[in-house]
């Protein structure tokens, strides 16, 4: 019997296709099943289809054995549930009611008593082993409770078949690995999963077989784990999507040393320009993709080699930041004034943020301050005391060597700072306004880059247009014009456009809050290697991430954050304990 | 002594029109409407239960086809805002003109009169007549008045302790959720205008068969508007929205006392000024207070699609 499946399903969105004639089938019941691709190869319209929110255009879904038309119009499909990747829980309802909205059954004539419907549901989160109190409000939980919560509403539909869109994306670390003991618990009991994913380790660590999606095609059918390597799995994730994943790491390379307008005639020590060069080349000439087979094979295991270790977890942990230091003639040899001077800044707690307490960090020209420490201990106020969007209760920024506690954001991005939020659809871009528009409107509100489309005091929008196209197409963000909309774009080419627009000639000092949170391989690849080129160039990095690997791969300092102090500053060879210690603990003295 | 059963009287007065409409828009706004067109429904089903009264010599005849109308209306509302998509601001802008216009044009068709429509069958008053004593605050009020604690509760149970109530939240917060959940938004929302509009037309129909036993043009003046501010006042609970119509009521009667007695001396136009100086300190202590959230939950709904 197979227990889930689809058979030829097609989505378009407009006029992207998001899946194209889309077949798979699981058949071992009881087991956990991974799905994984880039962002943007269809792994969670593939989701959306199996559970009904979403209607294709053609084709059927199997779920334990019976077959369903998969073109009705949104209604949840009986049998199977979907956790969201955002979780679908309203922020101001209880636990209790949440559950409670997605369970309407029990209530007698829909009508309810508060304690008897917290008891109940207390029961069930107790059963599957979750502590989370039913009076609790959903925005007031950590994203691991909020996905405890959502696991036991699908399980409390009777359903046997979950599908879990990427349920470590927003975890911290430490709570990924009690997931995957839950989940495998629950497999053990006949719950069949079918969980997208972004890291392979982590697919390896939970996943009984792997299926590979790339531009809305199958390129692998649900394979067993054992029967493949992770380099063999890497491969189809990058080879099937051709020149967007392929040259992720390159595209930085091209982009800036080739634009017209890009970071134009400083000498670039850069180690990996000669991986990129073969890789750029297939890209350019991926018009005719089949024709380098080979070329672009190579190419993404350079690729992967040089910039997309987050698939491998197993290289030295200090790589990219030794490997940096040593470059011949690095920049870094003389001590250059900071480009960010935040000294003894405090700011008070407030529900929900934690503040700071006389915190200190200095960001020098071309160099990478990595922020560490577990989410929730002043990170938040960190970035926003600098960005502009708090004022200190105590203590100076300084920024480019200016006071800046007075400065308003404006004035702060014409010193060069420059933003890329944690959260980008609300904080990063606007998602109604068009790709133009989001790749321009800082320079525009701020007053910088702007000189040339200024003619009498006037903006001329056809100018800026063209500004904006340059900007997108350096950074290969793939659009069919720039008038879309942004919401029309997924995750990966989103933060593409945020990058067009962050890391520019003008920069001296990008603060970059979990830029990769959610992006695949290709897309994290892209980033790193932006943030690594603006480093190159002078730039000061502030990175806050909580991917540890991120840190050690980019950072060529760490500073440890905890409950909104400094703690500790480590220099490479970093080490996963020492870091660990001190994120929890403080100093290791 | 005299003077303070009054002032509670004319408290109770003023808060009754302005509480119904408010309990009724608490589920438009739960269902993420904002209805701006209280007033134009409160005008609409003012001047149908008259004409109800006048036409079957039954004020209660005339609050269940102000009821009735006042739903239709509300049904129209639900297909331009949310079917067509108009935005609701504009539409109920849009509203609040027809209901002036509207009961203006009916009035000179129907009844052939500029000024007021009088009925005889009015909403019976369980105490009438006592000019002095105690009493005297329940004096010639309305069974729509006596009525209100019991509606308050209801409101109260179906809003915080139903399905449906959890539903019309989910719609209104985050969309996303409800559709996720299975909860058909837009009859959600239908339902949730359809009781903001009945609830309307019985707060319409107590200033006119429950009060003045009288239909005039624009005879709401700005109650309609009073009632939205006090569902945003109220944070969108139900006892939150009691009071917040409460403190309007007590801006009103206060409007009302110093016509007859001078309040330390202020200009009466000032006085009068009152409930709408009041309403505009409401805002804006609302919005600085509890700013609006969800910007995360709009993102989200932009996945959806259909």
């Amino acid at each position: 019997m197979i227990v889930l499946g689809c058979v030829d399903v097609r989505v378009d969105f407009g006029v992207t296709v998001a899946l194209d004639g889309v077949s798979l089938s699981w058949e071992q019941p009881g087991a956990i099943h991974a799905v994984v691709g880039q962002n943007g190869a269809g792994k969670t319209t593939l989701c959306r289809v199996i559970a009904g929110l979403t209607r294709a255009e053609r084709g059927e879904v199997i779920v334990e054995g019976t077959e369903h038309p998969a073109t009705a119009q949104g209604r949840r499909r009986k049998g199977v549930e979907l956790v969201h990747q955002t979780f679908a829980l309203p922020p101001q309802f209880t636990v209790a009611e949440a559950l409670q909205l997605f369970r309407p059954g029990t209530a007698r004539g829909g009508m309810f008593r508060r304690g008897a419907m917290e008891r109940r549901w207390a029961g069930q989160l107790e059963e599957l082993g979750f502590t989370v109190s039913p009076k609790a409000l959903i925005r007031d939980l950590a994203p691991e409770q909020q996905q405890a919560v959502e696991i036991t509403r699908a399980l409390s539909s009777g359903s046997r078949v979950i599908v879990l869109d990427e349920p470590t994306a927003v975890l911290p670390p430490e709570a990924i690995t009690g997931l995957f003991e839950r989940l495998r618990a629950l497999a053990a009991q006949g719950i069949t999963f079918l969980v997208v994913m972004h890291k392979l380790r982590q697919v390896r660590e939970l996943a009984d077989t792997v299926a590979v999606l790339a531009g809305g095609k199958v390129v692998l059918p649900p394979t067993p784990m054992q029967t493949i390597d992770d380099e063999e799995i890497a491969r189809l994730i990058m080879g099937g999507a051709t020149e967007q994943a392929v040259t992720g790491a390159s595209a930085v390379a091209m982009g800036l040393a080739d634009a017209p307008e890009g970071l134009a005639g400083v000498a670039v020590p850069n180690g990996r320009q000669h991986a990129g060069g073969p890789a750029s080349a297939s890209a350019s000439a991926s018009a005719s993709a089949s024709a380098s087979a080979s070329a672009s094979a190579a190419a993404a295991a350079a690729a992967a080699d040089a910039a997309m270790s987050p698939l491998d977890n197993s290289r030295p942990a200090a790589h990219g930041a030794v490997e940096a230091r040593d470059l011949p003639g690095s920049p870094r040899s003389e001590p250059a004034p900071a480009v960010l001077r935040v000294v003894d800044v405090s700011v008070s707690s407030i529900e929900g943020r934690r503040g700071l307490r006389s915190f200190s960090v200095d960001v020098r020209p071309g160099e990478i301050v990595g922020i560490a420490g577990v989410e929730g201990n002043g990170q938040q106020a960190l970035v926003d005391v600098v960005v502009g969007l708090l004022a200190p209760r105590d203590g100076r920024v300084e920024i480019g060597g200016r006071e800046a506690s007075g400065l308003r954001i404006a004035a702060r991005r014409r010193l060069g700072l420059r933003y890329i939020p944690a959260d980008r659809q609300s904080r990063a871009v606007s998602l109604s306004s068009s790709l133009w528009v989001n790749a321009m409107a800082a320079p525009v509100s701020s007053g910088y880059g702007v000189s040339g489309s200024v003619r009498r005091g006037f903006l001329s929008e056809r100018k800026l247009r063209k500004r904006g196209e340059e900007r997108l197409e350096r950074w290969q963000v793939r659009y069919a014009g720039s008038d879309q909309a942004m919401r029309e774009l997924s995750g990966g080419n989103l933060q593409r456009v945020v990058l067009a627009r962050e890391v520019d000639d003008d920069a001296r000092l990008i603060v970059a809050e979990h830029p990769t949170q959610g992006l695949d391989l290709g897309g994290t690849g892209l980033v790193w290697e932006a943030l690594r080129r603006a480093r190159d160039h002078q730039v000061g990095v502030l990175l806050v991430s909580s991917d540890l690997d991120e840190l050690f791969a980019l950072s060529d300092r760490i500073v440890v954050i905890l409950d909104g102090e400094r703690v500790d500053e480590l220099r490479p060879p970093y080490d996963r304990a020492t870091l660990g210690h001190a994120m929890v603990v403080g100093a290791a003295s | 002594m005299n003077e303070v059963y009054t002032f509670v009287n004319s408290v109770l007065l003023g808060t009754t029109p302005i509480l119904w409409a408010a309990l009724g828009c608490l589920f438009a706004h739960r269902a993420g409407i904002y209805q701006l067109g209280l007033e134009g429904l409160m005008l609409i089903g003012a001047f149908a239960s008259i004409g109800g009264a006048v036409a079957f010599g039954s004020a209660w005849t005339g609050i269940l086809l102000a009821m009735a109308v006042c739903v239709l209306v509300s049904v129209v509302f639900w297909f331009v805002v949310v079917i067509l998509k108009a935005n609701a601001i504009i539409a109920g802008l849009g509203l609040v003109g027809i209901g002036v216009g509207g009961t203006s044009f009916l009035q000179g068709a129907i009844f052939h009169t500029s000024g007021a429509v009088s009925a005889r069958a009015i909403v019976g008053t369980p105490v009438s007549g006592t000019a002095t004593g105690p009493l005297s605050v329940l004096s010639s009020l309305s069974l729509l008045v006596y009525l209100l604690p019991v509606a308050a509760f209801v409101v109260w149970v179906v809003a915080r302790r139903t399905n449906f109530g959890l539903r019309v939240s989910a719609s209104g917060q985050y969309p996303f959720a409800a559709k996720a959940a299975g909860v058909r938004v837009r009859l959600v929302q239908l339902g949730a205008l359809c009781i903001t509009g009945a609830m309307c037309a019985v707060g319409g129909s107590q200033l006119s068969v429950g009060s003045l036993h009288a239909f005039s043009y624009d005879m709401t003046s700005g109650v309609g508007y009073v009632a939205f501010t006090a569902v945003l006042f109220g944070r969108e609970a139900p006892w939150g929205v009691v009071l917040a119509s409460f403190i309007f009521g007590i801006a009103t009667a206060l409007g009302i006392f110093s016509q007859i007695h001078a309040i330390f001396g202020l200009p009466l136009e000032f006085i009068q000024m009152m409930p709408y100086i009041v309403t505009v300190l409401a805002l804006w202590f609302a919005g600085w207070r509890w700013p609006q959230a969800g910007s995360a939950a709009e993102g989200a709904f932009a996945e959806l699609r259909g």
